[in-house]
């Protein structure tokens, strides 16, 4: 028996199981002890904001000037985002998208944009709520992808933990969302983003985002992004202020008292 | 080399270094900037009738007096509120009553309105409207 014991566990096959299942034990609860830590500095007093070297990276991504270097758009999408980017912004050509009309940009072009948001944390779900109004939904409670769904501008979200980092896959995506912070290139039904938010500290969130679309992109997307925490909160609606959208300028004095 | 670069990239290069681009990369999106007149950049000495740190930007109404007396109102836009809290802008940067002095791009039109550059503030702390201003022509506070 004892020598049946022993010749079992010279197996290395079985060896290499049982050091992985107590690696697993060993680091599950540290994993999770990560993930607590993180979900905490995500919920933390304040709102989150893209730094502005990122901002500038998106805008350069989709025009401003911006060569567009190192985006595998497929030839007929790369025209359209070259001839966006090299268009004159001091015209009314130089503006697009769904900002100016108050629509939310939708996914993935809304996490480009220097629009404060904060997280949400409850059993289940992390909620990303957006200064101008808009949300997203990322199921956290290990649901699978329906077959088919209606599409939306933010799509239909699914995440999970992995230590200090939030894993979330979005599809179902509706046609007006956009790509880009701007550009006329919009998701489509075979668009699927990926992202990792990754907590770096109290006050620094890092994101990396692929999108995959073979209409799209030539191969996947990957790009990176950074946020961090400023000390207010509040909620405006676009609507409500948009006072110089396009090439309007409205000098209609508001109430001042 | 593909057609693009011979057409588009002497453009890019000139957009990108002599600093023609009017772009704001926090407001490009939503509004042009081919309204302002950026070759301007005067300023105007005025109190703060309101100030308004919204979203999709933040306003600033400033009434300035003339020489002979004549009172006018000045609306005045800037970034995001975003972008212009990571350099301290809050709801309560800038206080109903304070004398402020505003560097901006005025409206082509000639209506009194523009785009804000610089804020010095009655404290008098020199403070950016627009971030960091790396897509904007150039535009200093002179006092």
């Amino acid at each position: 028996m004892t020598q049946k014991l022993a010749r079992r566990f010279s197996d290395p096959r079985l060896r290499l199981l049982l050091l992985t299942i107590f690696l697993s034990v060993m680091t599950a609860p540290n994993a999770a002890a990560q993930s607590d830590k993180a979900k905490k500095r995500l919920m933390s007093e304040g709102s989150w904001v893209m730094i502005e070297d990122q901002t500038t990276r998106a805008y350069l991504a989709c025009c401003a000037g911006g060569d567009g270097k190192g985006i595998p758009l497929t030839p007929k999408y790369r025209k359209i985002r070259d001839d966006f980017a090299t268009r004159p912004f001091n015209s009314i050509e130089g503006t697009y998208g769904n900002l100016p009309n108050c629509i939310t940009p939708g996914m993935p072009g809304l996490m480009e944009h220097p629009i404060q948001f904060e997280f949400l944390l409850t059993p289940g779900r992390v909620s990303l709520m957006f200064q101008e109004g808009t949300f997203r939904r990322i199921w956290t409670d290990g649901r699978k992808f329906p077959e088919n769904l209606y599409p939306q501008p933010n799509g239909y979200s699914i995440g999970h933990w992995e230590g200090d980092t939030l894993v979330v896959e979005t599809r179902f995506i509706s046609k007006e969302a956009e790509i880009f912070i701007s550009a006329p290139i919009h998701s489509t039904p075979q668009t699927r983003v990926t992202e990792r938010f990754t907590v770096e500290s109290d006050t620094v969130v890092k994101l990396e985002t692929t999108i995959v679309d073979p209409e799209l992109f030539e191969e996947p997307y990957t790009y990176p992004n950074e946020f961090v925490k400023v000390p207010i909160s509040f909620e405006t609606g676009c609507a409500a202020n948009n006072k110089d959208d396009g090439n309007n300028f409205d000098l209609t004095p508001p109430d001042f008292d | 080399m593909p057609n693009f670069y011979k057409t588009a990239y002497p453009i890019l290069l000139a957009n990108v270094f002599v600093g023609s681009v009017l772009l704001s990369p926090s407001a490009d999106a939503h509004h042009s900037f081919g309204m302002f007149d950026d070759k301007q950049c005067p300023y105007v000495e005025g109190v703060v009738k309101k100030f308004e740190f919204v979203y999709p930007h933040i306003w600033l109404w400033i009434e300035s007096e003339d020489s002979d007396g004549t009172q006018n109102l000045w609306g005045l836009v800037g970034a995001d509120p975003a972008t212009l809290a990571q350099y301290g802008w809050s709801q309560e940067f800038v206080k109903k009553g304070e004398e402020i002095t505003v560097w901006f791009n005025p409206l082509s039109d000639g209506r009194k309105g523009g785009s804000m550059r610089h804020v010095k503030l009655s404290k008098g702390e020199t403070v950016s409207a627009q971030g960091d201003e790396k897509f904007f022509a150039k535009c200093l506070p002179t006092i």
